[in-house]
């Protein structure tokens, strides 16, 4: 008897939490428009993409309630999170950050709009084909990458891609950087890891084997840079990587988005949305456009590389960084 | 209203999925004590194996047996490295696991997946009824949760049992303490196995990230339902559904994203310290 009454105990309470929450929401509701965001994990790229959307959306409109969620990365948190959110009905638009967060929002919700950021591949999910979703990629243009590798190092006859062989993002980026890597001619080797733990050793060897060491945009890398460019400092071999952010913390050179740039493409899209001056279908899946070349001055002046005058412009050094 | 019976109709669901690890973990680590790490790694199996499925447009109906098979065979493996090689336990079952990692992402053929429409357990059927999932997954639940608690109630169930508590006394009886071990492992992870199946079912997608957490969330479940009861029954579905219905609540308390963990633990630490002994000793 007494476990029947525990049992019914904790789930009555539970339950009276949430309905007087929601009861307490219901109230709260009013004229200005709600917006909820799903992140899929916490790292500079998507804090700075987060970070950017709100601060333009609430330029733009000061009312504008926004609710902001973070899966930490686990898939069964993150469905969770969306199926609350989607039951909210006071919910006008959602953003979702990172393709974990959108691949699980787009499932659950097929009525009211759904903008994403830095998904890489949305073709991939099927984001195209859905009528409710919108949103901008973090896709590189990797040609620059390739010509960027052959200005700063002319001598280069083999490059080392360290990439997270378990995320899609990675993967689509990787065969991309196979293809303009072949166009010119130049050798290269992957190198496969699947947590931070594995960084040091892989980063030795691809020191030993190649003469740069070449990232995409990726989870794993992004949350390791410290070590990985200390490593590739220390055995002298250049590193280039995907994420411009990721510069400052010690790799040589980027050429990548600008991630405050899509939280602002992001958040314009949304406001047009949320203004009714646009319907979700007449927005397509964009790009940013301007893809920026960021060179580390100091780490280059360690590994005796020369800055070409033309890139002069884009270098920055470890006294300015802000 | 309505928005109070979605979110527990969500609550439920992913509830009924995971009281399957619960039960997997219970047989291991509580039955026969023999704590076996190789969940983490059945469950992402399990679902690569649907996920490969449904790409080859076979139907759920086949797609899940095959996913048992497939968490039997780690099972197997598991069971082999420990009795046979006389490893440690947890080395051997941490050997599994690392190796279903590369062997999960080439059977999925990608480290995501989406399932198609029409491949989807959940879409066959009665199309579009609210309740199915509800239904399905709440069925498979009792269903498999009430055979294991029958299985343990027979001869088989009373060596599981003795496994745990007294060896010797199989060894007396002229039993194979190793086949028995090996069959309880086998039995536990084919379920964990069904569960990654259904959970890729459920969200519509695999993501060979998808099963980390898997062990822990099924050992929170497991304390919870040791609050209740220390037998197979509902106090393992009870268990299972506990932690999502926590961490919901946290979400719609709708705080400072970052501090949804430690509100979590937080309530975790409440629900425990309503432990058995601690109310019937303030009833008293």
């Amino acid at each position: 008897m007494i476990k029947v009454g525990i049992i019914l105990t904790i789930i009555a309470v539970c339950f009276f939490g949430i309905l007087l929450v929601h009861e307490k929401r219901e109230l709260k509701k009013s004229a200005s428009p709600t917006m909820a965001i799903l992140q899929t994990a916490s790292h500079p790229a998507l804090d700075q993409v987060r970070e950017s959307f709100i601060r333009t959306i609430l330029q733009q409109n000061k009312h504008v309630h926004i609710i902001s969620h973070n899966a930490e990365g686990s898939v069964s948190h993150a469905h969770t999170i969306a199926k609350s959110l989607q039951s909210n009905a006071n919910i006008d638009a959602f953003f979702t950050i990172a393709t974990l967060a959108t691949q699980v929002m787009t499932h659950l919700e097929k009525q009211r709009p759904i903008i994403f950021a830095a998904v890489t591949n949305p073709e991939e999910l099927g984001l195209q084909i859905q009528q409710n979703v919108c949103g901008v990629t973090d896709m590189t243009d990797i040609t620059t990458t390739v010509t960027l590798i052959h200005t700063l190092i002319p001598t280069i006859k083999r490059v080392a891609i360290l990439f997270n062989t378990s995320e899609i993002n990675s993967i689509a980026m990787v065969k991309w950087m196979h293809e303009n890597l072949q166009k010119t001619g130049i050798d290269f080797i992957d190198i496969g890891i699947t947590s931070e733990a594995e960084v040091p050793s892989a980063v030795l060897v691809a020191c030993k084997k190649a003469d740069v060491i070449l990232t995409p945009l990726d989870n794993i890398v992004a949350s390791s840079i410290q070590l990985l460019a200390q490593q590739a400092l220390h055995h002298k071999t250049p590193l280039i990587v995907s994420d411009n952010l990721l510069v400052k913390h010690g790799a040589t050179a980027a050429c990548g988005v600008d991630y405050t740039e899509i939280g602002k493409l992001a958040a314009s899209n949304t406001l047009q949305i949320i203004n009714n001056e646009k319907n979700i279908r007449e927005i397509n899946i964009t790009k940013t456009q301007n893809n920026k070349i960021i060179i580390n001055k100091n780490s280059c002046k360690e590994l005796n590389i020369a800055i070409p005058k033309e890139l002069e412009t884009s270098t920055f050094d470890k006294e300015n960084i802000c | 209203m309505l928005a109070i019976l979605e979110i527990s109709k969500g609550i439920l669901e992913l509830g009924f999925i995971y009281s399957l690890v619960v039960l997997a973990v219970h047989l291991t680590s509580r039955t026969i004590v023999f704590d076996d790490l190789t969940m983490e790694g059945s469950f992402g199996i399990g679902g690569a194996v649907a996920a490969r499925c449904a790409l080859a447009e076979l139907s759920p109906i086949i797609a899940l047996p095959l996913s048992i098979i497939a968490g039997i065979l780690a099972g197997i493996i598991t069971g082999l490295l420990s009795k046979k090689l006389k490893l440690n336990n947890l080395i051997s079952s941490l050997i599994v696991t690392t190796a279903l990692f590369s062997i999960s992402k080439k059977v999925a053929g990608s480290a995501m997946v989406t399932i198609p429409f029409a491949c989807n357990l959940f879409e066959i059927g009665i199309i579009g009824s609210f309740w199915t999932k509800l239904i399905i997954l709440g069925f498979i639940s009792f269903i498999i949760t009430f055979s294991i608690r029958w299985l343990l109630q027979t001869e088989i169930g009373g060596i599981f049992r003795a496994l745990g508590s007294n060896p010797q006394m199989l060894t007396n009886l002229g039993k194979s303490i190793n086949g028995y071990t090996i069959a309880a492992i086998c039995i536990a992870n084919g379920l964990t196995a069904l569960a990654g199946a259904l959970f890729v079912h459920y969200t519509s997608f695999f993501s060979i990230t998808g099963n980390i957490g898997t062990f822990i969330f099924a050992l929170a479940g497991l304390m919870f339902a040791e609050i209740i009861s220390n037998k197979v029954g509902f106090a393992l579905i009870f268990g299972a559904i506990a932690y999502p219905m926590l961490y919901t609540l946290t979400i719609e308390l709708q705080l400072d994203p970052d501090l949804t963990k430690l509100i979590t633990a937080f309530m975790m630490i409440g629900m425990l310290l309503l432990k058995k002994k601690n109310i019937t000793h303030l009833l008293r």
